[in-house]
């Protein structure tokens, strides 16, 4: 059975030890990088930058942490703080090309493949608040507070985002049968 | 609407297709780059207690030596006046130990002491 977050951190914060370190890190570099992928509009290796800097950051922070939220949630608040920082540092967000998708939104495959193709299609036309509240409690799991916790927003705005975001997802994707 | 909260299970197919949607990073060197760009550790004090405790007593002795020398050796001839002397401060040190106050006193810090060095007393001890 492999040792839990708090024993883990437990070890590196008494005896300094490495090996846990990595563990932590083996164990919570997908989410780390997925948010930040997802925060950089897919620019994996900007993402992944921030994602080193954010676990280095938390190895130097690791005795402030206080366990009153979940570890995984402490580190994403981490890398949202790290983007933001690099963003007010670049003033600019390089933007990916958002695919165009077909004028009427008529699904070209039935396969579930291309329902996830034209998922992502679709969520990349959303605004970037919208993908990112998007992420964080979808693909992160994360309940509303949580999120709003790791992205510094009021939870309203995080259910509005939601709300929105889900709404227009319905729109883009009303062609497909099992939606609507 | 109010969006419901992604902890509790939804029929949603939006929200099961959104849920759905994760797909692990694979490391790919990703947790060995973060660990060889960690910080180096601190390096420990190389002066081991024991030599500490050997420098601090060599010191003393020098210093008390050499405040013996700079105030001027007691001759043989002022011996007895010199031994005279000591029996007095002795005496006079020694009366306020009578005192309980102070053996009660006295009797608290050694056991601050020893409280606060009781692991470095264990460690030696075993």
């Amino acid at each position: 059975m492999s040792p839990s977050d708090f024993e883990l951190i437990t070890r590196v914060v008494t005896e300094d030890d490495r090996a846990a370190f990595g563990e932590l890190v083996r164990k919570h570099q997908s989410a780390v990088r997925a948010f930040l992928r997802q925060l950089t509009r897919g620019d994996a290796a900007w993402a992944d930058d921030l994602a080193q800097e954010s676990f280095i950051l938390a190895y130097r922070k690791l005795r402030d942490f206080r366990g009153e939220a979940a570890f995984s949630s402490w580190l994403l608040g981490i890398a949202h703080n790290q983007f933001r920082n690099a963003r007010r540092r670049q003033r600019e967000i390089p933007h990916e090309i958002v695919p165009e998708t077909s004028g009427d939104n008529e699904p070209s495959h039935a396969d579930k493949t291309a329902l996830h193709q034209d998922l992502s299609a679709a969520m990349a036309r959303l605004s970037a608040d919208e993908q990112t509240a998007l992420h964080v409690c979808y693909q992160q799991g994360l309940s509303h507070g949580e999120a709003a916790e790791v992205l510094g927003w009021p939870i309203g705005t995080v259910k509005t985002h939601l709300a929105r975001s889900k709404e227009k997802l319905r729109e883009l994707l009303a062609a497909w049968k099992p939606l609507t | 609407m109010e969006a419901p909260d992604m902890n509790t299970p939804s029929e949603d197919p939006l929200e099961m297709l959104l849920n759905k949607n994760r797909e692990p990073i694979a490391d790919d060197g990703f947790s060995a780059r973060v660990l060889a760009s960690l910080p180096r550790p601190a390096r420990k004090p190389r002066m081991l207690p024991n030599r500490r405790v050997i420098a601090c007593s060599l010191g003393a002795v020098i210093g008390l030596v050499w405040g013996l020398m700079q105030s001027g050796l007691p001759r043989s001839s002022d011996l007895a006046a010199f031994v005279a002397t000591l029996e007095t401060l002795t005496t006079r040190l020694a009366t306020p130990l009578a005192d309980p106050t102070v053996l009660l006193l006295g009797a608290l810090v050694i056991s601050s002491l020893f409280f606060a060095y009781a692991r470095e007393i264990a460690a030696k001890l075993s």
